[in-house]
């Protein structure tokens, strides 16, 4: 099923396997990130994300179908992602973003271990975006991460966090603007 | 020292490398239906038979409360007892026998004593056991 329109015809149809299996294939990636941008923490944000698709599963049979399924989806993804860090208390510092790294040789999320494999010039040219994001506030820092995950689109961003485009880029600007002077500052310490 | 547009082309390339979430596979797809399937057959497990049995405190405050209540009723009945008595009833009552008014109380007194048997039997551990078994 390639179109949203597939997975509501399917669902009127009454074949809630396919429905599910469909919104896997087409949104998982997006709502891990979503749910790794509130949760930054890469092991939470997988488990949560598991927790949305059974939600979703129960909750397809009355699915209305007033918003878009994706809408639906990041609403359910937003609310369980900050259910569960109100409830837990627990924003993981990034630093320990990179414990999580897999062994496959996949890219490391968030740490700068990644950048300690490459060579010393390169990794010196490059700056600690953990330290940095931990020191962003919200809004900021959840726009700055999605954007970097969704292949730099606000339009994306946008939808994910149910915020106007024009809201995405201001924020966008800003963040950036942010983590710049923070940079700055780490490079006046050094 | 570096300058801002130095700062922000760095950072710039810093974000793109590092701000990356785990690549999701098949895998996730798998560990989501096994959830689903352990939360279905969670919910198909049928419920405990035999109810959870009350807490010793549970009894005493339910028989105290039955003590209360009964002290209750008495008082009420010795109150409307001792203010019928004081009315005059102009109105002819039924006649009826000594001996008649005696076995219908002995009827209703034995109808009640029976009911109220039952009734207390039913809530013994014996009892829910059989209500269990036939209703």
């Amino acid at each position: 099923m390639e179109r949203d329109a597939d997975l509501v015809a399917a669902l009127r149809q009454g074949d809630r396997r396919a429905v599910l299996e469909g919104l896997m294939t087409r949104y998982r990636q997006k709502v891990m990130n979503l749910a790794v941008s509130i949760v930054r923490d890469q092991a939470l944000a997988e488990d949560l994300s598991q927790t949305v698709f059974v939600k979703v599963w129960q909750a397809l049979p009355k699915f209305d179908g007033r918003a878009s399924i994706s809408t639906w989806l990041y609403t359910i993804t937003r609310n369980t992602c900050l259910s569960a860090v109100s409830r837990e208390r627990r924003l993981v510092p990034l630093e320990d973003f990179g414990e999580v790294a897999d062994d496959d040789g996949d890219p490391k999320v968030f740490g700068t271990a990644a950048a300690g494999q490459e060579d010393a010039n390169q990794a010196s040219a490059e700056y600690d975006v953990a330290k940095l994001l931990d020191q962003l506030p919200e809004p900021y820092r959840r726009v700055v991460v999605l954007f970097y995950m969704e292949d730099r689109s606000c339009e994306e961003v946008g939808e994910l966090l149910s915020m106007p485009t024009g809201t995405v880029k201001a924020l966008l600007h800003r963040g950036r603007k942010r983590l710049a002077a923070l940079a700055g500052e780490m490079e006046n310490e050094s | 020292m570096k300058s801002n547009p130095e700062i922000e082309s760095i950072l710039e390339r810093s974000l793109r490398k590092q701000v990356k979430a785990r690549q999701l596979d098949q895998s996730f797809d798998a560990a989501v239906w096994a959830r689903i399937e352990a939360e279905e057959s969670k919910l198909a497990m049928p419920a405990p038979g035999r109810p959870v049995p009350a807490s010793k405190v549970g009894r005493w405050l339910f028989v105290l409360n039955a003590v209360g209540v009964a002290s209750v009723c008495v008082f009420l009945c010795v109150l409307l007892f001792q203010w019928l008595a004081g009315v005059q009833v102009d109105a002819t009552l039924p006649v009826t026998s000594f001996q008649v008014s005696d076995q219908m109380a002995t009827a209703w007194a034995t109808g009640i004593a029976g009911a109220a048997l039952l009734a207390g039997l039913f809530y013994t551990p014996w009892g829910s056991r059989l209500r269990d078994e036939f209703l």
